[in-house]
């Protein structure tokens, strides 16, 4: 994932009541995205809209330059 | 795109399913039977831990009704139990009839140690509900209880405060509230609610408070279906319990988490809506492991179930990927299917 070594598992996708998560382990790190709230609901015009931004935050997540 | 993005992509017929479950208001279908009269704040039946192997156990039900008088724009109701010993709270299952309810804080009622604080009321609807500590190793607790009651769940925000550690052993309290509309005549209403509360074990063997069973109504530990991947090579969950934090902190800057987070903090360029930092938190674990945790949120009440936030969560382990970790979440029950 993200172009980095160590990938170990990603599950998948959940959305249920007003969150969605996406959990998944790299090396000796799990980590998780979640997005609570009225975030735009999947419909039938944007079905993965969810599911995209939670990748996109996830592949955004970078080690801060010291 | 990386292959393993697409191999998640390639779930994309269950994240259409539960996608489908992202509706807060989404039809219930009750598979426990409804409460009937009861007698306001007495509840009705033994609770009953039930543990399943990742060390989650439930007590309850809880039944009460909650009735505000003519003029009375809220009214609380305070539940006391016993904390099975050696566990956290992990989360609590709320199923209420009336559509005004509220988490208040029994420690501003006068009773300790509180189990949660308040919230704003869920104008969502009547229904089921559920919520977990937010932190990632409870994270399962309501597809545990889901599975467990064999009933959906409308899931709400975090709470503001959560005491994960309670008391194990020893009494807590947990209060509720209903509140009467329309303004501001303030017209009588009444709700009734069934509670269950989610406990996490950090204990080396199981050890369930005994009670007493449920005559009418026993909690059975359903049939979990197994996981779809044939590629596992299956075996007996050896998963161990989490333990509590042996410290926790808060930080109002990235950069006081940065200094005093044990590993690098990977933090999001993208953050959606371009939501402002809100806080951060790292708990150390008695194992070794750190979890850092990173909240964006809007600004606003951030006990409103509908504010926009985004979680980023990251943990150090040295816990091996088990079986279980992997396998956790298809597990997850599909709501409303």
């Amino acid at each position: 994932m993200r172009g980095q070594t160590g990938f170990t598992y990603w599950t998948q996708t959940n959305a249920a009541g007003n969150e969605a998560h996406l959990d998944w382990r790299e090396g000796t790190f799990d980590l998780s995205v979640s997005l609570h709230g009225a975030w735009p609901e999947p419909d039938e015009n944007n079905p993965h809209g969810l599911d995209n931004m939670l990748l996109m935050i996830a592949k955004s997540l970078k080690t801060p330059a010291k | 795109m990386p292959k393993r993005i697409l191999l998640t992509l390639g779930l994309v017929p269950t994240l259409l399913l539960l996608a489908g479950c992202y509706r807060s208001q989404a039809t219930q279908t009750l598979s426990i039977p409804p409460t009937p009269s009861l007698p306001g704040g007495t509840p009705t039946r033994t609770p009953t831990p039930t543990q399943n192997a990742q060390g989650f156990s439930i007590t309850g039900p809880f039944q009460f009704k909650i009735t505000t008088t003519s003029g009375q724009q809220y009214a609380h109701h305070v539940l006391s139990q016993g904390q099975p010993g050696q566990t956290a709270f992990a989360g609590i299952v709320v199923h209420s009839d009336y559509v005004r309810n509220f988490f208040a804080d029994a420690h501003a009622l006068g009773y300790d140690p509180s189990l949660h604080g308040a919230s704003s009321a869920w104008d969502q609807g009547a229904g089921w509900y559920c919520l977990t500590s937010g932190l990632s190793q409870d994270a399962v607790a309501c597809t545990f209880a889901s599975a467990l009651l064999r009933q959906s769940f409308n899931i709400l925000r975090p709470l503001g405060y959560w005491n994960r550690e309670g008391s194990p052993g020893t009494t807590v309290y947990s209060a509720f509230g209903v509140e009467s509309v329309p303004c501001c005549s303030w017209p009588p209403v009444t709700g009734n609610f069934t509670v269950y509360y989610i406990w996490h074990s950090y204990a080396s063997a199981p050890t369930p408070t005994p009670a007493t069973p449920l005559p009418a109504t026993p909690i059975a530990t359903p049939e979990i279906p197994p996981a779809s991947s044939a590629s596992i090579a299956a075996g007996p969950e050896t998963v161990t319990p989490p333990s509590l934090p042996t410290r926790y902190s808060e930080f109002s800057n990235l950069s006081g988490l940065q200094k005093a987070a044990k590993f690098q903090v990977w933090l999001s360029t993208y953050v959606p809506g371009n939501l402002p930092f809100y806080k951060a938190w790292i708990a150390d674990y008695a194992d070794g492991s750190e979890n850092a945790r990173v909240l964006y949120s809007a600004p606003g009440d951030p006990l409103d179930a509908n504010l926009k936030s985004v979680d980023i969560q990251m943990t150090e382990t040295n816990q091996p990927v088990t079986f279980d970790s992997i396998t956790h979440q298809f597990k997850l029950i599909a709501l409303d299917i």
